[in-house]
Protein backbone atom coordinates (compact mmCIF):
# COMPACT_ATOMS: atom_id res chain seq x y z
CA UNK A 1 0.00 0.00 0.00
CA UNK A 2 1.15 3.39 -0.65
CA UNK A 3 -0.49 6.86 0.37
CA UNK A 4 -0.47 10.29 -1.22
CA UNK A 5 -1.11 13.60 0.26
CA UNK A 6 -3.32 15.73 -1.94
CA UNK A 7 -4.48 17.84 0.97
CA UNK A 8 -3.39 18.08 4.33
CA UNK A 9 -4.81 21.43 6.07
CA UNK A 10 -7.88 21.49 8.17
CA UNK A 11 -10.62 24.11 8.56
CA UNK A 12 -10.52 25.64 5.98
CA UNK A 13 -7.54 25.92 2.31
CA UNK A 14 -4.98 28.54 2.80
CA UNK A 15 -3.55 29.86 -0.48
CA UNK A 16 -0.07 31.89 0.04
CA UNK A 17 3.44 31.52 0.25
CA UNK A 18 3.32 30.68 4.00
CA UNK A 19 2.00 27.79 3.59
CA UNK A 20 2.96 26.62 -0.03
CA UNK A 21 5.64 24.45 0.70
CA UNK A 22 3.71 22.26 3.33
CA UNK A 23 0.25 22.90 1.13
CA UNK A 24 -2.83 24.61 1.69
CA UNK A 25 -5.56 22.18 0.20
CA UNK A 26 -7.81 20.85 3.00
CA UNK A 27 -8.31 16.94 3.49
CA UNK A 28 -7.52 14.29 0.90
CA UNK A 29 -5.80 11.08 1.05
CA UNK A 30 -5.35 8.35 -1.90
CA UNK A 31 -4.54 4.73 -1.25
CA UNK A 32 -2.81 2.96 -3.60
CA UNK A 33 -3.37 -0.41 -3.47
CA UNK A 34 -2.80 -1.84 -6.73
CA UNK A 35 -6.21 -1.29 -8.14
CA UNK A 36 -6.51 0.96 -10.59
CA UNK A 37 -10.24 2.70 -9.00
CA UNK A 38 -9.56 5.07 -6.57
CA UNK A 39 -9.95 4.76 -2.59
CA UNK A 40 -9.96 8.61 -1.67
CA UNK A 41 -10.04 9.22 1.79
CA UNK A 42 -11.91 12.79 2.64
CA UNK A 43 -12.93 15.36 0.03
CA UNK A 44 -11.53 18.28 0.73
CA UNK A 45 -10.46 21.27 -1.55
CA UNK A 46 -7.36 18.37 -2.63
CA UNK A 47 -9.65 16.05 -4.30
CA UNK A 48 -9.87 18.94 -6.90
CA UNK A 49 -6.18 18.28 -7.98
CA UNK A 50 -6.34 14.06 -7.14
CA UNK A 51 -9.43 14.34 -9.59
CA UNK A 52 -7.56 16.83 -12.39
CA UNK A 53 -4.47 14.24 -12.21
CA UNK A 54 -6.91 11.18 -12.56
CA UNK A 55 -8.65 12.83 -15.82
CA UNK A 56 -5.13 13.75 -17.12
CA UNK A 57 -4.66 9.95 -17.94
CA UNK A 58 -7.28 9.20 -20.18
CA UNK A 59 -7.40 5.90 -19.78
CA UNK A 60 -7.92 6.32 -16.10
CA UNK A 61 -10.60 8.70 -16.19
CA UNK A 62 -13.29 6.72 -17.97
CA UNK A 63 -15.22 3.85 -16.61
CA UNK A 64 -13.82 4.62 -12.65
CA UNK A 65 -15.30 3.00 -9.92
CA UNK A 66 -13.95 4.73 -7.48
CA UNK A 67 -14.56 4.52 -2.96
CA UNK A 68 -14.89 7.99 -0.67
CA UNK A 69 -14.67 7.60 2.21
CA UNK A 70 -15.94 10.40 4.41
CA UNK A 71 -14.68 10.91 7.88
CA UNK A 72 -17.40 13.75 8.64
CA UNK A 73 -19.10 15.84 6.54
CA UNK A 74 -17.63 19.32 8.25
CA UNK A 75 -16.43 21.75 4.84
CA UNK A 76 -12.86 21.11 4.90
CA UNK A 77 -13.61 17.21 4.27
CA UNK A 78 -16.17 17.48 1.90
CA UNK A 79 -15.45 20.99 0.10
CA UNK A 80 -14.18 19.43 -2.71
CA UNK A 81 -16.29 17.07 -4.04
CA UNK A 82 -18.33 19.28 -6.27
CA UNK A 83 -14.95 20.11 -8.09
CA UNK A 84 -13.82 16.76 -8.32
CA UNK A 85 -14.12 15.92 -12.24
CA UNK A 86 -14.12 12.91 -12.52
CA UNK A 87 -17.56 12.88 -10.57
CA UNK A 88 -18.85 14.81 -14.25
CA UNK A 89 -18.57 11.81 -16.27
CA UNK A 90 -21.52 9.36 -16.73
CA UNK A 91 -19.05 6.83 -17.59
CA UNK A 92 -18.06 6.56 -14.04
CA UNK A 93 -19.53 5.31 -10.82
CA UNK A 94 -18.46 6.23 -7.37
CA UNK A 95 -19.00 4.89 -3.45
CA UNK A 96 -19.78 7.61 -1.15
CA UNK A 97 -19.43 6.21 2.89
CA UNK A 98 -19.90 8.55 5.63
CA UNK A 99 -21.31 7.73 9.02
CA UNK A 100 -24.95 6.99 9.07
CA UNK A 101 -26.99 9.10 11.63
CA UNK A 102 -30.39 9.84 13.28
CA UNK A 103 -30.48 13.11 11.81
CA UNK A 104 -29.92 13.31 8.54
CA UNK A 105 -29.09 10.99 5.70
CA UNK A 106 -25.44 11.34 4.26
CA UNK A 107 -27.03 11.54 0.94
CA UNK A 108 -28.90 14.95 2.24
CA UNK A 109 -25.38 16.88 3.53
CA UNK A 110 -23.98 16.26 0.60
CA UNK A 111 -26.57 17.18 -1.70
CA UNK A 112 -27.23 20.21 0.95
CA UNK A 113 -23.76 20.94 -0.49
CA UNK A 114 -24.99 21.64 -3.74
CA UNK A 115 -27.88 23.06 -3.06
CA UNK A 116 -29.00 25.89 -5.59
CA UNK A 117 -28.27 28.77 -3.38
CA UNK A 118 -24.25 27.64 -2.67
CA UNK A 119 -23.42 26.28 -6.42
CA UNK A 120 -25.52 26.05 -9.29
CA UNK A 121 -24.96 22.20 -10.19
CA UNK A 122 -27.06 19.66 -8.23
CA UNK A 123 -25.23 16.34 -6.84
CA UNK A 124 -27.98 14.77 -9.59
CA UNK A 125 -26.65 16.78 -12.39
CA UNK A 126 -23.01 16.05 -12.05
CA UNK A 127 -23.30 12.67 -13.91
CA UNK A 128 -21.87 9.97 -12.51
CA UNK A 129 -23.29 7.57 -10.96
CA UNK A 130 -23.15 8.20 -7.20
CA UNK A 131 -24.08 5.74 -4.43
CA UNK A 132 -23.90 6.47 -0.92
CA UNK A 133 -23.13 3.97 1.55
CA UNK A 134 -24.02 4.60 5.46
CA UNK A 135 -21.70 2.76 8.07
CA UNK A 136 -22.02 1.92 11.14
CA UNK A 137 -18.93 0.58 13.27
CA UNK A 138 -17.79 -2.30 11.14
CA UNK A 139 -15.97 -4.13 8.91
CA UNK A 140 -16.22 -4.64 5.19
CA UNK A 141 -14.29 -5.40 2.48
CA UNK A 142 -13.83 -3.57 -1.21
CA UNK A 143 -11.89 -4.48 -4.45
CA UNK A 144 -12.27 -8.08 -3.00
CA UNK A 145 -9.04 -7.67 -1.22
CA UNK A 146 -8.95 -4.46 0.81
CA UNK A 147 -10.41 -4.48 4.65
CA UNK A 148 -11.69 -1.41 5.97
CA UNK A 149 -12.70 -1.08 9.52
CA UNK A 150 -14.85 2.18 11.10
CA UNK A 151 -15.01 3.44 14.72
CA UNK A 152 -16.71 6.67 15.97
CA UNK A 153 -14.03 9.06 17.27
CA UNK A 154 -14.46 12.19 19.82
CA UNK A 155 -15.23 15.24 17.84
CA UNK A 156 -18.14 17.89 17.14
CA UNK A 157 -21.08 16.20 15.90
CA UNK A 158 -18.73 12.78 15.66
CA UNK A 159 -16.08 11.37 13.23
CA UNK A 160 -15.00 7.66 11.73
CA UNK A 161 -11.45 6.89 11.81
CA UNK A 162 -10.82 4.52 9.09
CA UNK A 163 -8.03 0.93 9.46
CA UNK A 164 -7.35 -0.37 6.24
CA UNK A 165 -5.54 -3.64 5.69
CA UNK A 166 -4.21 -4.81 2.56
CA UNK A 167 -1.86 -8.09 1.96
CA UNK A 168 -1.08 -7.96 5.86
CA UNK A 169 -0.31 -3.81 5.84
CA UNK A 170 -2.00 -1.50 8.13
CA UNK A 171 -2.44 2.01 7.47
CA UNK A 172 -5.02 3.81 10.07
CA UNK A 173 -6.54 7.33 8.83
CA UNK A 174 -7.63 8.88 12.36
CA UNK A 175 -8.83 12.86 11.69
CA UNK A 176 -10.58 15.22 13.43
CA UNK A 177 -10.17 14.16 16.78
CA UNK A 178 -9.84 15.46 20.59
CA UNK A 179 -7.96 13.66 22.47
CA UNK A 180 -4.62 14.34 24.77
CA UNK A 181 -1.93 12.30 26.55
CA UNK A 182 -4.24 12.10 29.62
CA UNK A 183 -7.15 11.21 28.31
CA UNK A 184 -6.48 8.99 25.25
CA UNK A 185 -9.25 6.71 24.73
CA UNK A 186 -8.03 2.72 24.80
CA UNK A 187 -10.36 2.33 21.74
CA UNK A 188 -8.25 4.39 19.77
CA UNK A 189 -5.04 2.85 20.78
CA UNK A 190 -5.97 -0.37 19.96
CA UNK A 191 -7.72 0.77 16.47
CA UNK A 192 -4.28 2.23 15.98
CA UNK A 193 -2.66 -0.86 17.45
CA UNK A 194 0.68 -2.08 15.07
CA UNK A 195 -0.41 -0.02 12.01
CA UNK A 196 2.36 0.65 9.28
CA UNK A 197 1.01 4.39 9.26
CA UNK A 198 -0.70 6.28 11.20
CA UNK A 199 -2.27 9.67 10.14
CA UNK A 200 -3.23 11.72 12.96
CA UNK A 201 -5.14 15.00 13.39
CA UNK A 202 -2.00 17.50 15.06
CA UNK A 203 -3.92 20.67 14.36
CA UNK A 204 -2.75 22.51 17.67
CA UNK A 205 0.59 23.06 19.72
CA UNK A 206 -0.71 22.29 23.58
CA UNK A 207 -0.57 26.14 23.89
CA UNK A 208 -3.55 26.58 21.11
CA UNK A 209 -5.31 23.52 22.83
CA UNK A 210 -5.82 25.11 25.74
CA UNK A 211 -8.12 27.65 24.10
CA UNK A 212 -9.24 25.33 22.18
CA UNK A 213 -10.70 22.68 24.18
CA UNK A 214 -13.95 21.40 22.91
CA UNK A 215 -12.96 22.06 19.25
CA UNK A 216 -12.54 18.41 18.12
CA UNK A 217 -8.86 18.17 17.88
CA UNK A 218 -5.65 17.11 19.11
CA UNK A 219 -1.87 18.14 19.35
CA UNK A 220 1.26 16.77 17.94
CA UNK A 221 2.44 15.52 21.04
CA UNK A 222 -0.36 13.32 21.47
CA UNK A 223 -0.04 12.15 17.86
CA UNK A 224 3.50 11.20 19.28
CA UNK A 225 2.09 9.60 22.32
CA UNK A 226 -0.48 7.68 20.74
CA UNK A 227 1.82 6.83 17.60
CA UNK A 228 4.08 4.88 21.03
CA UNK A 229 1.31 3.50 22.88
CA UNK A 230 -0.23 2.21 19.70
CA UNK A 231 3.24 0.69 18.21
CA UNK A 232 2.87 1.94 14.76
CA UNK A 233 5.90 2.14 12.59
CA UNK A 234 5.26 5.48 10.91
CA UNK A 235 3.42 8.39 11.76
CA UNK A 236 2.18 11.16 10.09
CA UNK A 237 1.01 14.55 11.43
CA UNK A 238 -1.93 15.87 9.38
CA UNK A 239 -4.81 18.63 9.45
CA UNK A 240 -2.46 21.39 9.72
CA UNK A 241 -4.26 24.54 11.56
CA UNK A 242 -4.56 27.46 8.77
CA UNK A 243 -2.62 29.62 11.02
CA UNK A 244 0.82 27.51 11.04
CA UNK A 245 3.18 28.31 8.45
CA UNK A 246 5.89 25.99 6.79
CA UNK A 247 8.20 26.90 9.67
CA UNK A 248 5.91 26.52 12.57
CA UNK A 249 5.03 23.20 11.04
CA UNK A 250 8.62 22.04 10.47
CA UNK A 251 9.19 22.73 14.25
CA UNK A 252 6.14 20.72 15.11
CA UNK A 253 7.21 17.83 13.28
CA UNK A 254 10.65 18.35 15.11
CA UNK A 255 9.00 18.15 18.58
CA UNK A 256 6.88 15.43 17.60
CA UNK A 257 10.18 13.48 16.40
CA UNK A 258 11.64 13.53 19.69
CA UNK A 259 8.94 12.28 21.26
CA UNK A 260 8.20 9.29 18.15
CA UNK A 261 11.36 9.33 16.26
CA UNK A 262 9.44 8.54 12.95
CA UNK A 263 7.43 11.45 13.35
CA UNK A 264 6.63 12.81 9.60
CA UNK A 265 4.77 15.87 8.35
CA UNK A 266 1.93 14.90 5.95
CA UNK A 267 2.89 17.20 2.87
CA UNK A 268 0.61 17.70 0.23
CA UNK A 269 2.28 15.81 -2.62
CA UNK A 270 4.10 13.38 -0.75
CA UNK A 271 3.59 9.42 -1.16
CA UNK A 272 4.62 7.38 1.65
CA UNK A 273 5.11 3.78 1.01
CA UNK A 274 3.84 1.18 3.52
CA UNK A 275 6.75 -1.31 2.15
CA UNK A 276 9.55 1.04 3.19
CA UNK A 277 8.84 3.33 6.06
CA UNK B 1 -0.54 45.97 8.05
CA UNK B 2 -1.61 49.34 5.97
CA UNK B 3 -4.86 50.89 5.76
CA UNK B 4 -6.51 48.63 7.78
CA UNK B 5 -7.78 50.24 11.25
CA UNK B 6 -10.44 53.09 10.50
CA UNK B 7 -11.01 53.22 14.06
CA UNK B 8 -7.87 54.25 14.46
CA UNK B 9 -7.91 56.81 12.39
CA UNK B 10 -5.71 55.71 9.99
CA UNK B 11 -7.46 56.61 7.00
CA UNK B 12 -7.98 59.91 7.45
CA UNK B 13 -7.61 62.02 4.04
CA UNK B 14 -8.58 58.52 2.02
CA UNK B 15 -11.53 59.09 -0.28
CA UNK B 16 -11.50 55.69 -2.02
CA UNK B 17 -9.04 53.01 -1.95
CA UNK B 18 -9.76 49.76 -2.45
CA UNK B 19 -7.83 46.78 -1.71
CA UNK B 20 -8.03 42.47 -2.88
CA UNK B 21 -7.81 40.15 -0.36
CA UNK B 22 -9.26 36.93 -2.35
CA UNK B 23 -9.22 37.50 -6.39
CA UNK B 24 -10.00 34.14 -7.09
CA UNK B 25 -13.11 32.59 -8.74
CA UNK B 26 -15.27 28.76 -7.99
CA UNK B 27 -12.78 27.47 -5.63
CA UNK B 28 -9.19 28.72 -3.47
CA UNK B 29 -6.68 27.61 -5.35
CA UNK B 30 -3.50 26.66 -2.99
CA UNK B 31 -0.26 25.69 -4.97
CA UNK B 32 2.72 27.44 -6.02
CA UNK B 33 1.72 28.32 -9.46
CA UNK B 34 -0.87 30.41 -8.31
CA UNK B 35 0.32 32.21 -5.17
CA UNK B 36 1.67 34.97 -7.09
CA UNK B 37 -1.85 36.05 -8.04
CA UNK B 38 -3.62 34.87 -5.01
CA UNK B 39 -5.68 31.60 -4.69
CA UNK B 40 -8.13 33.35 -1.82
CA UNK B 41 -11.88 33.07 -3.08
CA UNK B 42 -13.80 36.93 -3.30
CA UNK B 43 -13.12 39.39 -0.62
CA UNK B 44 -12.24 43.20 -1.83
CA UNK B 45 -12.21 45.66 0.86
CA UNK B 46 -12.90 49.24 0.34
CA UNK B 47 -11.15 51.78 2.60
CA UNK B 48 -12.53 55.17 3.06
CA UNK B 49 -11.71 57.61 5.81
CA UNK B 50 -15.48 56.70 7.52
CA UNK B 51 -14.95 54.58 11.45
CA UNK B 52 -16.64 51.64 9.87
CA UNK B 53 -15.21 48.36 7.62
CA UNK B 54 -16.75 47.87 4.47
CA UNK B 55 -16.78 44.94 2.74
CA UNK B 56 -17.28 42.60 -0.82
CA UNK B 57 -18.02 39.18 -0.27
CA UNK B 58 -16.74 36.64 2.13
CA UNK B 59 -14.63 34.42 0.63
CA UNK B 60 -11.38 32.71 2.09
CA UNK B 61 -9.90 36.21 1.88
CA UNK B 62 -12.30 37.42 4.55
CA UNK B 63 -10.06 35.17 6.48
CA UNK B 64 -6.62 36.99 6.08
CA UNK B 65 -8.91 40.78 6.48
CA UNK B 66 -10.43 39.28 9.28
CA UNK B 67 -6.86 38.66 11.07
CA UNK B 68 -5.55 41.87 10.09
CA UNK B 69 -8.03 43.65 11.68
CA UNK B 70 -7.99 42.29 14.77
CA UNK B 71 -4.10 42.11 14.88
CA UNK B 72 -4.30 45.82 14.67
CA UNK B 73 -7.61 47.20 16.45
CA UNK B 74 -6.96 47.88 19.83
CA UNK B 75 -10.39 48.36 21.13
CA UNK B 76 -13.51 46.71 20.25
CA UNK B 77 -17.29 48.04 18.66
CA UNK B 78 -16.43 47.74 15.63
CA UNK B 79 -18.91 48.46 12.84
CA UNK B 80 -18.82 45.98 9.51
CA UNK B 81 -20.79 46.04 6.55
CA UNK B 82 -20.18 43.16 4.31
CA UNK B 83 -22.11 43.52 1.01
CA UNK B 84 -22.52 40.01 -0.89
CA UNK B 85 -22.76 40.06 -4.25
CA UNK B 86 -24.53 36.38 -4.33
CA UNK B 87 -24.42 33.36 -2.01
CA UNK B 88 -22.14 31.00 -4.12
CA UNK B 89 -19.47 29.23 -1.84
CA UNK B 90 -16.82 30.88 -3.10
CA UNK B 91 -18.82 34.19 -1.96
CA UNK B 92 -19.54 33.00 1.76
CA UNK B 93 -17.17 30.81 2.54
CA UNK B 94 -14.78 32.68 4.55
CA UNK B 95 -17.52 34.06 6.60
CA UNK B 96 -17.35 31.35 9.39
CA UNK B 97 -13.48 32.29 10.07
CA UNK B 98 -13.83 36.00 10.02
CA UNK B 99 -12.31 36.69 13.57
CA UNK B 100 -13.99 40.17 13.99
CA UNK B 101 -17.55 38.22 13.80
CA UNK B 102 -16.55 36.11 16.49
CA UNK B 103 -16.64 39.54 19.29
CA UNK B 104 -19.67 40.40 20.94
CA UNK B 105 -19.20 44.50 20.57
CA UNK B 106 -18.69 44.09 16.75
CA UNK B 107 -21.95 44.46 14.86
CA UNK B 108 -21.82 42.69 11.31
CA UNK B 109 -24.23 44.84 8.62
CA UNK B 110 -24.85 42.14 5.54
CA UNK B 111 -26.26 42.81 2.70
CA UNK B 112 -27.67 40.50 -0.22
CA UNK B 113 -30.44 39.37 -1.80
CA UNK B 114 -33.25 37.38 -0.57
CA UNK B 115 -34.59 34.46 -2.44
CA UNK B 116 -38.04 33.18 -3.10
CA UNK B 117 -37.35 29.92 -1.44
CA UNK B 118 -34.75 31.43 1.31
CA UNK B 119 -33.48 34.48 2.62
CA UNK B 120 -30.23 35.63 2.39
CA UNK B 121 -30.08 35.48 6.90
CA UNK B 122 -31.30 31.30 6.41
CA UNK B 123 -28.65 30.95 3.56
CA UNK B 124 -25.94 32.33 5.81
CA UNK B 125 -27.45 29.92 8.97
CA UNK B 126 -27.32 27.07 6.23
CA UNK B 127 -23.63 27.31 5.85
CA UNK B 128 -23.21 26.80 9.52
CA UNK B 129 -25.74 23.99 9.96
CA UNK B 130 -24.52 21.52 12.73
CA UNK B 131 -23.84 18.72 9.59
CA UNK B 132 -21.10 21.38 8.12
CA UNK B 133 -19.70 23.25 11.02
CA UNK B 134 -19.36 22.94 14.58
CA UNK B 135 -20.28 26.22 15.26
CA UNK B 136 -23.51 27.66 14.54
CA UNK B 137 -23.99 31.64 13.01
CA UNK B 138 -25.68 32.61 16.45
CA UNK B 139 -22.77 31.39 18.61
CA UNK B 140 -20.10 33.54 16.29
CA UNK B 141 -20.83 36.10 18.95
CA UNK B 142 -20.80 39.52 16.82
CA UNK B 143 -24.41 41.16 16.17
CA UNK B 144 -25.49 39.97 12.59
CA UNK B 145 -27.95 42.64 11.25
CA UNK B 146 -29.42 41.38 7.57
CA UNK B 147 -30.61 44.00 5.20
CA UNK B 148 -32.37 42.06 2.03
CA UNK B 149 -31.66 44.41 -0.74
CA UNK B 150 -33.08 44.41 -4.63
CA UNK B 151 -32.37 46.64 -7.39
CA UNK B 152 -32.03 49.86 -5.28
CA UNK B 153 -29.96 53.07 -4.13
CA UNK B 154 -29.14 53.05 -0.13
CA UNK B 155 -26.71 55.25 1.82
CA UNK B 156 -24.15 53.68 4.46
CA UNK B 157 -23.21 56.25 7.34
CA UNK B 158 -21.33 59.24 5.80
CA UNK B 159 -22.76 59.24 2.42
CA UNK B 160 -21.22 55.90 1.14
CA UNK B 161 -23.96 55.58 -1.47
CA UNK B 162 -24.40 51.76 -3.09
CA UNK B 163 -26.45 50.91 -5.71
CA UNK B 164 -27.65 47.46 -7.06
CA UNK B 165 -28.58 46.01 -10.12
CA UNK B 166 -28.95 42.03 -10.60
CA UNK B 167 -27.16 40.57 -13.66
CA UNK B 168 -27.30 37.14 -15.30
CA UNK B 169 -25.58 34.25 -13.04
CA UNK B 170 -27.23 31.16 -12.29
CA UNK B 171 -29.18 31.85 -8.91
CA UNK B 172 -28.81 35.88 -9.91
CA UNK B 173 -26.19 37.73 -8.73
CA UNK B 174 -25.97 41.50 -7.50
CA UNK B 175 -23.58 44.25 -9.22
CA UNK B 176 -22.50 47.07 -6.74
CA UNK B 177 -21.63 50.48 -7.71
CA UNK B 178 -20.42 52.24 -4.68
CA UNK B 179 -19.69 55.99 -4.81
CA UNK B 180 -17.80 58.46 -2.52
CA UNK B 181 -17.05 61.84 -2.51
CA UNK B 182 -17.15 61.35 -6.48
CA UNK B 183 -15.16 58.71 -7.07
CA UNK B 184 -17.02 55.35 -8.24
CA UNK B 185 -16.03 51.43 -8.01
CA UNK B 186 -17.85 49.38 -9.53
CA UNK B 187 -18.06 45.58 -8.80
CA UNK B 188 -19.01 43.23 -11.29
CA UNK B 189 -18.41 39.26 -10.67
CA UNK B 190 -19.85 36.25 -11.26
CA UNK B 191 -21.66 37.68 -14.58
CA UNK B 192 -22.21 35.76 -17.88
CA UNK B 193 -21.81 38.39 -20.89
CA UNK B 194 -19.97 38.16 -24.19
CA UNK B 195 -18.94 40.92 -26.79
CA UNK B 196 -21.72 39.93 -28.63
CA UNK B 197 -24.69 39.81 -25.86
CA UNK B 198 -23.76 42.46 -23.93
CA UNK B 199 -26.64 44.17 -21.45
CA UNK B 200 -26.56 47.56 -21.78
CA UNK B 201 -27.68 47.67 -18.71
CA UNK B 202 -24.44 46.72 -17.45
CA UNK B 203 -23.02 49.54 -19.99
CA UNK B 204 -25.06 51.89 -18.19
CA UNK B 205 -23.80 50.46 -14.62
CA UNK B 206 -20.63 50.47 -15.35
CA UNK B 207 -20.63 53.72 -16.87
CA UNK B 208 -17.82 56.22 -16.04
CA UNK B 209 -16.09 54.12 -13.29
CA UNK B 210 -12.88 55.60 -12.07
CA UNK B 211 -12.54 51.16 -10.78
CA UNK B 212 -14.65 48.27 -12.75
CA UNK B 213 -13.46 45.40 -11.11
CA UNK B 214 -14.89 42.67 -13.31
CA UNK B 215 -15.55 38.81 -13.97
CA UNK B 216 -12.82 37.14 -16.51
CA UNK B 217 -12.96 33.81 -14.94
CA UNK B 218 -12.88 31.90 -18.58
CA UNK B 219 -10.93 32.15 -21.94
CA UNK B 220 -12.92 32.15 -24.92
CA UNK B 221 -12.23 28.51 -26.03
CA UNK B 222 -13.06 27.66 -22.46
CA UNK B 223 -16.48 29.67 -22.66
CA UNK B 224 -17.13 27.34 -25.38
CA UNK B 225 -17.72 24.89 -23.04
CA UNK B 226 -18.87 26.45 -19.65
CA UNK B 227 -21.91 28.54 -21.66
CA UNK B 228 -24.46 28.73 -18.81
CA UNK B 229 -22.07 28.40 -15.93
CA UNK B 230 -22.45 32.09 -15.73
CA UNK B 231 -18.82 33.47 -16.11
CA UNK B 232 -17.23 35.94 -18.77
CA UNK B 233 -13.80 36.07 -20.30
CA UNK B 234 -11.40 39.32 -20.14
CA UNK B 235 -12.17 40.01 -23.72
CA UNK B 236 -15.60 40.86 -22.81
CA UNK B 237 -14.10 42.80 -19.53
CA UNK B 238 -12.36 45.45 -22.08
CA UNK B 239 -15.54 45.53 -24.12
CA UNK B 240 -17.26 46.62 -21.02
CA UNK B 241 -14.44 48.87 -19.97
CA UNK B 242 -14.19 50.38 -23.04
CA UNK B 243 -18.27 50.92 -23.80
CA UNK B 244 -18.88 52.42 -20.11
CA UNK B 245 -15.61 54.63 -20.52
CA UNK B 246 -13.73 53.35 -17.12
CA UNK B 247 -10.52 55.04 -15.54
CA UNK B 248 -9.06 51.81 -14.69
CA UNK B 249 -10.24 47.66 -14.77
CA UNK B 250 -9.21 45.01 -12.95
CA UNK B 251 -9.97 41.03 -13.94
CA UNK B 252 -11.40 39.49 -11.41
CA UNK B 253 -12.59 36.01 -10.12
CA UNK B 254 -9.86 33.62 -11.72
CA UNK B 255 -10.32 30.51 -12.60
CA UNK B 256 -8.50 27.77 -9.97
CA UNK B 257 -6.75 26.39 -12.17
CA UNK B 258 -4.75 29.41 -14.34
CA UNK B 259 -1.76 29.91 -13.07
CA UNK B 260 0.12 33.16 -12.38
CA UNK B 261 2.03 32.74 -15.56
CA UNK B 262 -1.11 32.08 -17.87
CA UNK B 263 -2.76 35.22 -16.24
CA UNK B 264 0.04 37.16 -16.69
CA UNK B 265 -0.43 36.45 -20.49
CA UNK B 266 -4.08 36.81 -20.36
CA UNK B 267 -3.07 40.41 -18.42
CA UNK B 268 -1.07 41.68 -21.23
CA UNK B 269 -3.91 40.34 -24.17
CA UNK B 270 -6.13 42.60 -22.25
CA UNK B 271 -3.89 45.49 -22.13
CA UNK B 272 -3.93 45.38 -26.24
CA UNK B 273 -7.67 46.34 -25.71
CA UNK B 274 -7.96 48.29 -22.97
CA UNK B 275 -4.50 49.52 -22.06
CA UNK B 276 -5.34 50.56 -18.19
CA UNK B 277 -6.31 46.76 -17.17
CA UNK B 278 -4.64 45.10 -14.96
CA UNK B 279 -5.24 41.25 -12.91
CA UNK B 280 -6.71 41.72 -9.50
CA UNK B 281 -3.98 40.21 -7.29
CA UNK B 282 -4.38 39.76 -3.55
CA UNK B 283 -2.71 42.23 -0.64
CA UNK B 284 -2.92 45.03 -3.50
CA UNK B 285 -4.24 48.32 -2.95
CA UNK B 286 -5.25 50.80 -5.82
CA UNK B 287 -6.23 54.27 -4.61
CA UNK B 288 -8.63 55.91 -6.89
CA UNK B 289 -7.31 59.49 -6.29
CA UNK B 290 -4.70 58.25 -8.62
CA UNK B 291 -6.37 56.78 -10.83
Amino acid sequence: MKVRFWGVRGSIPTPGHDSADVGGNTSCVQVLTGHAEPLILDAGTGIRLLGNALMADAAASQGLAGHVLLSHTHWDHIQGFPFFAPAFSPKNEFYVYGAGKAEERLEDVLKGQMNYQYFPVALDQMGANIHFVELQEETFTIFGDVEISTRAFHHPGGVYGFRIVHQGQILVYATDMEYTEQNLDPKLIEFARNADLLIYDAQYTPEELKVKTGWGHSTHTTAAYLAQQAGVKQLALYHHDPSHTDAQLYQMEAEAQAIFAASTLAVEGLTLDLDRP
Amino acid sequence: MEYNNPIRGENEGITLKVKFWGVRGSAPSATPETAGVGGNTSCVQLLTDQPYVLILDAGTGIRLLGNALVAACQHEDQELYLLLSHTHWDHIQGLPFFKPANSASNTLHVYGANKPQRTLEEVLRGQMDYAYFPVALDEMGAQFRFHPVAEETFVLPGGIEVTTRFFEHPGGVLGYRIAYQGKVVVYATDMEYTVANLDPRLVAFAQGADLLIFDAQYTHEELNFKTGWGHSTYLTAVHLAQAAGVKQLRLFSHDPDRTDTELETLERQAQQHFPATWLAREQQVIDLNLL
